[in-house]
């Protein structure tokens, strides 16, 4: 148990709808420490546990306009500026002979810092995790859904038969914080 | 057709599950002989190759004027059957069609492996390939940098960038079927490996919201790859001044055709692996038959392109290319391949105007095999037939290929069906999660098409 007492409880359930149903009617009662697990993605659950939409796309779009940046600079710095050449009649800044690098390099910056932050904001890799010791998490990423809730340990019974009646299968307690 | 069609019975997450996972945890006789000689194949490939290196290019045909032949000709087929794998993952899936979930990550895994092929070609053809690393732009002793005017370093963008995108794409999808395997796995030993891959995925919410996030914005990125790379590569054609080369219909020309033969080698992997790995209930018919709707398309802009060309020839100020388009082309010595080109890439797709056509397997592959190889010959008619018939009828000439040539080629499609054995052998080849997503959109279109008269009667 964490050192201020807080009580964290994983429940399991059998398929996706009563997973939302019961996580929206914990958020609806004020619940802390919501997060859900499930083999595949809920779409519409960032609203109900009132996380902030993901900010990975802004990202992306930064990486990808210094991706095309830095590409048009490293063409026109080593072709026109550190050893110009002329090829072709074309002026040394060949502005349309650039477009093709720049616009793949815009792509590669975008997709690059796009997968390093997916695992950065997933704290990802990380090869042990404390939910990976319970027995029913194993099935996580199989064919159970799993809610992880917090309350103050005296509401802790209050809490367990509200996730019965949600339709819990299975309750137990964490060690500490999943998050 | 109705997306109904598109699963077999709604087998639940477990059945799934299992049957998925069977050739990681149980194998299967693909991975026994036919593993092996495509592997024995792709060591004399490596022979070819190290053959190759070790003599110069003058193991092969090419010479002058025909300088490019074989080398580019599959550079181009290669690259070009990679473009399905990203359509499918990356266009298919913005356009959110169902039919994609089955078939994505073995197109995407066809893409890389293509990728792979393709980018061996071009390095080999420069002969001193222990030299590649001076297309990139490094700080050398004698202060030279590459040659951005030029487009063979466009193509070094555009291929690399491909690649790794692709890897990308491809990775982001697999990490939660990766912790699934993980889960599964029937011992310590295998259950880390798969742990290892899976970095540690749990599925929470938080892991979920991030990874679509990304996952979308990537699609759409790889969707501009889709039309932007087979661009790039039509244009060490299209910049250059060879008759027939030298188009501003390039570009689409060659995205069409690089989807066409993508498609094409779809079906030639879908359809016997579907019966083979008893997988018919997850790739069914309606998968083929849209996939067999995509090669009618592809193959009819193909087709469009061709009518182009002699178009654009007949009204062509210049001389070499109006005898290029209209007398070299069609009548030349190669002339027998472009009608053969026409008659499979264009005309031969257009048996899938009938719905019995773009449900029958057999049909499907046979037309399959027939665009995988005239889209070979179209390739090879671009390089080649253009290059023996320059501006100078003093300079004209013929090629031939040589064995090490051919058993280059041959050998690349040995690696190919290697790699592609292997992924299927240690790799979740069908997207577990994707289904069973799959699987419960697809249990609400049921209940909505059998409760019609109900609606009428609530509204």
């Amino acid at each position: 148990m964490p050192p201020d007492g807080t009580l964290h409880l994983l429940a399991e359930f059998a398929d996706d709808q009563p997973l939302v149903a019961c996580a929206r009617s914990l958020a609806a009662d004020g619940y802390t420490g919501l997060e859900l697990f499930s083999p595949i993605s809920l779409p519409g659950t960032t609203a109900i546990l009132g996380a902030r939409r993901s900010r990975i796309p802004a990202a992306m779009l930064l990486g990808g306009i210094l991706g095309g940046a830095g590409a048009y600079l490293l063409q026109w710095w080593t072709v026109a500026i550190s050893y110009p050449l002329r090829v072709g009649g074309m002026p040394l800044d060949s502005v349309p002979a650039f477009i093709p690098i720049t616009f793949e390099s815009t792509i590669l910056g975008a997709c690059l810092t796009g997968f390093v932050l997916v695992l950065v904001r997933c704290r990802l890799p990380r090869l042990w995790h404390p939910l990976f010791e319970s027995e029913s998490f194993r099935r996580a990423c199989r064919d159970r859904f799993f809610v992880a809730v917090a309350c103050p340990p005296e509401q802790g019974d209050v809490l367990h038969a509200r996730l019965r009646a949600l339709g819990a299968l299975h309750i137990e307690t964490l060690a500490e914080d999943p998050a | 057709m109705n997306d109904t069609e598109l699963m077999i019975g709604r087998p639940d997450d477990r059945t799934l599950e299992d049957q998925l996972l069977a050739p990681l945890w149980h194998g299967h006789w693909l991975f026994r002989w036919p593993l092996w000689i495509a592997g024995l194949g792709s060591l004399v490939l490596v022979i070819a190759l190290t053959y190759t290196f070790v003599t110069g290019i003058g193991t092969w045909g090419n010479d002058i004027p025909v300088g490019w032949a074989f080398a580019i000709t599959n550079f181009v087929w290669w690259i070009g059957i990679g473009h399905a794998g990203t359509f499918i993952s990356a266009i298919l899936y913005i356009t959110q069609q169902r039919w994609r979930a089955s078939i994505n990550r073995l197109a995407e895994a066809m893409t890389l492996f293509a990728v792979v092929n393709a980018g061996l070609f071009p390095i080999a053809h420069m002969g001193r390939a222990w030299f590649f690393y001076w297309l990139t732009p490094y700080p050398a002793t004698m202060g030279l940098w590459p040659q951005f005017r030029s487009s063979l370093t466009w193509d070094v963008a555009a291929i690399s960038t491909y690649g790794t995108v692709s890897l990308l794409f491809w990775y982001l999808g697999l990490l939660p079927d990766l912790a699934t395997a993980r889960d599964a796995a029937p011992s310590v030993g295998r259950a880390r490996i798969y742990g290892l891959f899976a970095l540690g995925w749990r599925g929470s919410a938080r892991h979920w919201r991030h990874h679509r996030a990304a996952y979308t914005i990537l699609a759409g990125l790889a969707t501009a790859l889709v039309v932007s790379v087979h661009s790039i590569v039509s244009l060490d054609f299209a910049i250059a001044k060879v008759p027939g080369w030298h188009s501003t219909i390039f570009p689409p020309f060659f995205v069409a055709g690089a989807l066409l033969s993508g498609f094409a080698m779809v079906l030639i992997l879908v359809v016997p692996l579907r019966r083979i790995m008893h997988l018919e209930n997850v790739i069914t018919i309606a998968h083929l038959e849209k996939i067999a709707a995509i090669l009618l398309a592809t193959g009819s802009i193909v087709g469009g392109c061709y009518l182009l060309e002699w178009a654009s020839d007949w009204h062509d100020p210049d001389q070499a290319e109006r005898y290029f388009g209209l007398v070299a082309r069609p009548f030349g010595p190669l002339g027998w391949l472009y009608w053969a080109i026409i008659c499979g890439n264009a005309i031969l797709p257009q048996v899938f105007w009938l719905r019995r056509a773009r449900r029958s397997p057999l049909v499907l592959m046979a037309v399959a095999v027939v665009v995988q190889c005239t889209m070979w010959g179209e390739r090879f008619m671009i390089v080649v037939g253009s290059l023996q018939r320059d501006r100078l009828p003093s300079g004209w000439g013929g090629y031939e290929p040589t064995v090490v040539d051919v058993v280059i080629l041959g050998g690349t499609l040995c690696l190919f069906a290697f790699l592609f054995l292997l992924f299927l052998r240690w790799v979740p080849a069908i997207p577990i999660g994707e289904l069973k997503r799959l699987r419960r959109d697809l249990q609400g279109l049921d209940a909505e098409a059998a409760a019609p008269v109900g609606d009428a009667h609530a509204a």
